[in-house]
């Protein structure tokens, strides 16, 4: 029954009742009409092409919970626990999810805080109503500091990183040339920017730098969600981006039946849902210039950013898109179109959504954006673009001609069909077999427990992450996920940060679980091929952090291409070293910096499977091989 | 003695009452049934109340579909025959058909307070409850109405239909094979078979009932574009688009006016790579739906691989602007 009024009339003869429902328009009979990836779903909360196939494994379960195999290659294995990860567990609203802004989730940093050489992790939570009115103590973000030694320890408390608000997005980004990593975090609320102190402590100094977007009413606050730092105008200096979903009024939380949400977007194949986002008050962007000093302007609007519309954003990333050596801005927007937003090098942006083919996908449809991932999965030096979407549609894979002209090629690269009955949130490019092509990985988690209701959907509220091998042809192939391996591990994923946890030159991966434990893959992928990471140190024009250079690495016929970024994925932000797999080849040839403030710098690399450190010129500072290490004990 | 009664100012007798219902049942059967609602009219008028003349009328009515026209004579019968529950099934029946559907439910429990409904009157309120968009409820009544009468194919179909809206495969497929062993040459239950077991992933299945139903509409002087443009649509999601060309290009025929079935062939040719034409199909949707931003969306990207950027530009702002006119508030 549909939560409307209705109402018993009699009960009659033959045990025949009718029941009037007295507030709903009339909708269409049913009829004989196509519902296809191509056609439209417009009567609900979520954008997507309406129902599709139900897929199930041999078991009949979903696919997006079973599907695994017996054996197969062992690529990632989910170590969380053994780490020590699982003692802290993400917390956002209730179980049921009755509004929106309890089914998002958070995102996850990948940052070395205390410069030990370790990436160490940083895990953002939700908060509850009861928490956010003080009933009950809030839960905390994680900070787990890597031991070095495959565990990891929760300093947040100490590092005074708790945040205790209701947390979203997490950016990382050295925004005062320090040397030392500084945390963005964005909240259902005020946000912090919390400076790290270079004693294992941060202090959140958002109100005094002007970012924390504080709405001056406790009850109506901006829903902020992804973050990014990019040095858009070449100052040397990182500028900050935050994505503003929803306005949320904590008086009148949009639930079904109340006057803040019609109907029709509280529905999901014709079942009673949480509303939204369609049909919710949005929020603007922001765009918050640093001016050197340790606060910020907010250009939104000067630049040509503000998000007139207020559409709903979710992952953003500042990344040079169109090759002309300028960080571009991308906003994935859910449930409409997306933004990318041509850097013109004047401080302002030119819209070129539309123009670029990134604001629809294929068929001109707007779609449920959420994560962002961006690489050259080609080799051709062209960054393309990933954009995960929702269940009943297929995630996004954005082809560049390398002057910013993005064709949909979702469905030619593999990437379309497998990804339609989950709901994508985290993704990036990760050469996770160290072959020299870009793999990618998407971690996935439905918004909708009701799903687990209607097991014919061939969807689940828990949902297995999605490994792409990348073929070298332009086409990907699905990874099995092989029972007991991390790629059978079901969670309801959300934020998903990639980076070489133990540096050993294998991409691991950490997941945000909304109401759950993280997931940590650890890469045990059996290959010995060969890598080199390389940690970047920018000076003059280049942030200190180097964030916004490019590097090229050539291998014989192949040359790579890696960014510094900070922030994407869905709310998350990941190792800003470069990583390239070399295969079986142990020699570099070359290495070209693009050092995000000019200068290019050629490198020579003396040997292989190691993390160097090179400094805008001066080169290789530093190198660290912990394999050696444990060889030489 | 006869008696005289008044009609239209003009006095009548008894008899002649009696033989403009009698003509007026002819008429009806005959299928006559604007003349048999004036005779059945000049018979109630002559005698009111008397005869379920007013009932037959709105029948006749309803049966040319003068929906409003049907609807007072029905009501007034139901006023002057509180105890017919045909009259307030008949009136449920017209009040559906006016779109109406909360007031037909109405009517239908007022007649059910009388008599057990039929089969088909339990199919027309399972259908209210679809115009109510309470798909759970209409199931239940259909059910029902198959449960009265199971060799009631609309019911069956309608059924598999609802378990379709609902996104419950495997029932709507069982129900719609029932519909189809009722009337193996039902196109609607064809096509309908076939876009279920799309969706249960048996694209084989799929593929061959699709098949079918092609062979059903070639066959079907009356059929509309529907069978052609839903297979074409598997075909092209299945990489096939020059399968799908004839198909869309018979679809185009039925049906000039189709934007969607312009922009599919569009999507087609452009997928054969013939750019021009591609052009022009999806010129034909966006002149028939200007106001659709994915096909000038659509349209604009097939210039810009053509290499036409100013048309491009051009096609690709007007998507922007009919996408741009709605702020988050108006996402529906």
């Amino acid at each position: 029954m549909s939560p409307v009024a209705c109402r018993l009339l009699v009960r009659a003869a033959g045990s025949v009742v009718f029941a009037a429902c007295l507030s709903l328009a009339a909708q269409t009979a049913p009829d004989a009409q196509r519902r296809g990836i191509s056609s439209e779903s417009g009567q609900q909360g979520m954008a997507s092409a309406g129902p599709q196939k139900a897929e199930f494994d041999s078991r009949h379960r979903p696919i997006t919970a079973g599907g695994t195999v017996k054996t197969g290659p062992v690529v990632f294995m989910n170590v969380a626990e053994q780490a020590g990860l699982t003692r802290w567990r993400n917390v956002t609203g209730g179980p049921e999810k009755h509004i929106i802004v309890e089914a998002k989730g958070s995102g996850v940093a990948l940052l070395d805080y205390d410069n030990d050489g370790w990436l160490d992790i940083y895990l953002v939570n939700g908060s509850t109503f009861d928490a956010q009115t003080g009933k009950t103590t809030p839960p905390h973000a994680a900070l787990f500091h890597n031991n070095h030694d495959g565990t990891f320890t929760d300093v947040a408390a100490k590092a005074g990183v708790t945040n205790d608000r209701w947390g979203l997005g997490v950016a990382v980004g050295d925004y005062d040339n320090d040397g030392w990593p500084d945390l963005y975090v964005t909240n259902l609320g005020t946000n912090r920017l919390y400076h790290n102190n270079h004693d294992g402590t941060f202090t959140d100094v958002a109100a005094k730098a002007g970012v924390g977007l504080d709405s001056g009413d406790p009850n109506v606050v901006g829903d902020h969600t992804g973050a990014t730092f990019g040095d858009y105008d070449g100052d040397g200096r990182l500028d900050l981006f935050v994505a503003g979903y929803i306005r949320f009024d904590f008086a009148h939380p949009p639930v079904a039946g109340s006057k803040e949400a019609s109907h029709e977007q509280c529905q999901y194949r014709g079942v009673d849902v949480m509303c939204g986002p369609r049909g919710l008050q949005g929020d603007h962007d922001h765009l918050f210039h640093n001016n050197g000093d340790g606060t910020f302007t907010d250009v939104s609007e000067k630049a040509g950013v503000s998000d007139k519309q207020k559409l709903y954003g979710l992952g953003v990333l500042f990344v040079d898109v169109n090759n002309d050596g300028r960080p571009d801005l991308l906003v994935a927007n859910d449930s409409t179109p997306n933004y990318f937003y041509i850097n013109k090098g004047d401080g302002t942006f030119d819209d070129q959504s539309y123009l670029s083919g990134f604001a629809l996908n294929g068929d001109g449809r707007e779609v449920s954006n959420m994560g962002l991932a961006a690489g050259d999965y080609e080799n051709n030096g062209h960054l393309d673009l990933v954009s995960t979407d929702f269940s009943d549609d297929y995630d996004l894979v954005f082809l560049n001609d390398g002057q910013g002209n993005l064709t949909d090629v979702s469905y030619r690269s593999g990437i379309a069909s497998p990804t339609v009955p989950f709901v994508g949130f985290g993704d990036g490019f990760l050469d996770y077999d160290n072959d020299g092509w870009k793999d990618l990985l998407i971690v996935n988690g439905h918004v909708y427990p009701q799903v687990d209701q209607h097991p014919d959907w061939g969807m689940s509220y828990a949902q297995r992450p999605l490994l792409f091998h990348n073929l070298g042809n332009g086409k990907f192939e699905l990874v099995p996920a092989v029972e007991g391996t991390g790629l059978a591990a079901v969670g309801v994923g959300r934020g998903g940060a990639f980076g070489d946890l133990f540096n050993d030159g294998k991409i691991d991966v950490v997941i945000n679980n909304l109401d759950g434990p993280p997931t940590l893959l650890r890469n045990v992928n059996p290959d010995h091929h060969h890598w080199v990471e390389l940690k970047l140190i920018g000076h003059g024009k280049t942030p200190r952090d180097a964030v916004g250079t490019t590097v090229y690495l050539t291998t014989g016929a192949m040359r790579q291409r890696e960014d510094v970024l900070s922030g994407g994925s869905y709310l998350s932000s990941s190792d800003m070293r470069v990583h390239f797999g070399l295969g079986d080849t142990d020699k570099v040839d070359g290495v070209e910096v693009h050092w995000a403030g000019g200068p290019v710098e050629k490198v020579e690399l003396p040997g292989v499977d190691r993390i160097y450190t090179v400094e805008e010129g001066k080169g290789i500072t530093g190198s660290l091989c912990s394999q050696c290490v444990k060889r030489r004990k | 003695m006869a008696v005289l009664v008044s009609c239209a100012g003009i006095t009548v007798s008894q008899a002649q009452i009696a033989t403009l219902y009698e003509q007026g049942k002819a008429a009806f059967n005959s299928g006559d049934f604007s003349k048999a609602a004036e005779l059945f009219a000049e018979a109630e008028a002559g005698a009111p109340g008397k005869s379920d003349a007013l009932l037959l009328e709105g029948k006749a009515l309803a049966n040319v579909g003068h929906f409003p026209d049907a609807d007072a004579a029905l009501r007034a019968y139901t006023v002057r025959h509180p105890e017919s529950a045909d009259g307030f099934f008949m009136l449920g029946f017209v009040l559906h058909r006016e779109g109406k559907p909360a007031d037909s439910l109405r009517v239908y429990t007022q007649g059910a307070a009388l008599s057990t409904p039929t089969a088909e009157d339990l199919r027309i309120v399972g259908l209210d409850y679809v115009l109510l968009n309470d798909f759970p409820d209409a199931i239940v009544w259909l059910k029902k109405a198959t449960e009265f009468d199971p060799k009631n194919e609309r019911a069956w179909y309608s059924l598999g239909r609802c378990y379709y809206s609902q996104s419950r495969f495997e029932e709507a497929g069982n129900a719609l094979a029932r519909a189809l062993e009722l009337n193996p040459k039902d196109l609607r239950v064809v096509t309908n078979l076939a876009l279920v077991q799309e969706m249960q992933n048996r694209n084989e299945d799929a593929d061959r009932a699709y098949r079918e139903s092609i062979v059903l509409a070639d066959a079907d002087p009356h059929t509309d574009e529907w069978p052609y443009l839903n297979y074409a649509s598997f075909l092209l999601e299945h990489d096939r688009a020059p399968e799908a060309l004839p198909l869309l290009r018979r679809a185009v025929a039925i049906a000039p006016r189709c934007a969607d079935c312009h922009a599919k062939l569009g999507k087609a040719l452009a997928e054969t790579n013939d750019g021009l034409g591609a052009v022009a199909e999806l010129s034909q949707a966006v002149a028939l739906s200007p106001e659709d931003p994915k096909l000038h969306y659509a349209l604009g990207h097939v210039y810009r691989a053509l290499g036409m950027q100013d048309k491009a530009k051009a096609e690709l702002a007007l998507s922007a602007k009919l996408y741009g006119t709605r702020d988050s508030v108006n996402t529906q």
